[in-house]
């Protein structure tokens, strides 16, 4: 089998974690990252939902919380999974909100925690009251939102990672499934 | 959206290639080289470039200011003249009207016609200023990964293809099968992922 073959077949792996995203965020303690920093899940205003790998059928889009969640558990019951949705990751106290689709695991419309401009009184002071040498204001706000985008997207694969590790044990991916099916059940 | 500023909108590479060993100086030369030229006074159709990721009419780079060490943080500007199908015939209509007059009334052949057709939109690309759009690219020279702040195939593929030509390494798109080898460290996790099969989770019973 051919790598691209190979991507191809497993691209369901995408599909199955963003729904597991959604199971995180309704039963689960937040999951822990490689660095033991742990992550906050929340649903976000929107979820849609398509036929499994290989199946046929229509993609259902719901907007809003609560009331429109009643037709995205009944369409993953009748088998689709979850191909895009917003979701909320909170972690030591910062969230970011962020887009999430199954097929790249592409980040879009992520919204970062503020950056606190250079002239904000809340800003730690540097020692001695002056600036340290080193990056401009505007280069330090950039190198400030590249680490805050690095920690959103470690948060993303610690994520993938953790559920990639509950369920390719196979110990623990009986469990999973038992769990997910239970939840989908639900309400 | 971008990078620097609003929200984030990214896309996600490894660069593949060897940089050279005086990488510093090769990448302050390579990005001087393509650095953005301007086509205002141009009849140029597209101009396709580096800037600073701060403000895309600086071109200067002084104090190599896209070196965020370890980063690389440059912006991406793209002019381009364009001309609407609608203006393209009417000028060409116009041409025609000309050269009809000139030729009293003899029947232009049809090289002549695209001929004309050609120089309308030649005329037009003089007197139509460009549109400037501008895209963020971060490259973590540590890690080896470039950010894009776009997410359009058109965006990315001109940002592939500058990053190629301007530092000789190919950028090579992050994709969920990259994200679940690296998860899957272990050679079990790995035989494990490679012999994954769906589940079928929710299908009610019948």
């Amino acid at each position: 089998m051919d790598l691209q073959e190979l991507i191809n077949q497993k691209a369901f792996l995408g599909q199955e974690f963003l729904t597991w995203l959604w199971f995180v965020s309704e039963e689960e303690e937040p999951p822990e990252l490689p660095d033991g920093r742990s992550v906050r899940v929340a649903l976000g205003d929107r979820l849609v939902l398509g036929p499994a790998q290989g199946a046929e059928g229509t993609r259902v889009t719901v907007r809003g919380q609560e009331v429109s969640l009643a037709e995205a558990r009944q369409a993953l019951r009748r088998g689709k999974l979850v191909e895009a949705m917003r979701v909320g990751l909170e972690m030591e106290g910062e969230e970011y909100w962020l887009n999430l689709s199954a097929a790249e695991l592409a980040v879009g419309s992520l919204k970062l925690p503020p950056v606190a401009p250079a002239d904000d009184p809340l800003r730690p002071e540097p020692p001695g009251g002056v600036a340290p040498e080193g990056p401009s204001t505007a280069d330090g706000l950039v190198l400030e939102r590249v680490a805050l985008i690095g920690n959103a997207l470690q948060a993303v694969e610690g994520l993938f990672g953790a559920f990639l590790a509950r369920r390719l044990d196979e110990d623990q991916a009986a469990g999973l499934k038992k769990a997910l099916r239970a939840w989908a059940a639900e309400g | 959206m971008g990078i620097i500023k609003g929200s984030v909108t990214l896309s996600r590479y490894r660069v593949k290639g060897e940089p050279p060993s005086e990488f510093k100086d090769f990448i302050d030369e390579r990005i001087r080289k393509f650095a953005f030229r301007e086509i205002e006074q141009s009849s140029e159709e597209e101009s396709i470039g580096w800037v600073s990721i701060h403000d895309y009419m600086d071109t200067s780079f002084a104090y190599a200011a896209y070196a965020l060490d370890p980063f690389v943080a440059l912006g991406l500007r793209v002019d381009k003249r364009q001309i609407s199908g609608a203006l393209l015939k009417k000028y060409h209509r116009l041409e025609l009207k000309k050269a009809h007059a000139r030729g009293e009334g003899r029947k232009l052949s049809r090289m002549e016609r695209e001929e004309l057709k050609e120089k309308a939109r030649l005329d037009l690309l003089t007197r139509i200023p460009p549109t400037t759009r501008s895209y963020e690219l971060v490259w973590d020279t540590n890690s080896g990964q470039v950010w894009l702040g776009a997410s359009a195939r058109s965006v990315r593929d001109l940002a592939e293809d500058l990053f190629k030509r301007t530092f000789e390494l190919d950028l090579v798109a992050i994709i969920p099968w990259d994200l679940a080898q690296d998860a899957a460290r272990t050679p079990p996790a790995r035989q494990a992922l490679e012999e994954a099969q769906a589940w079928s989770l929710f299908q009610e019973e019948a």
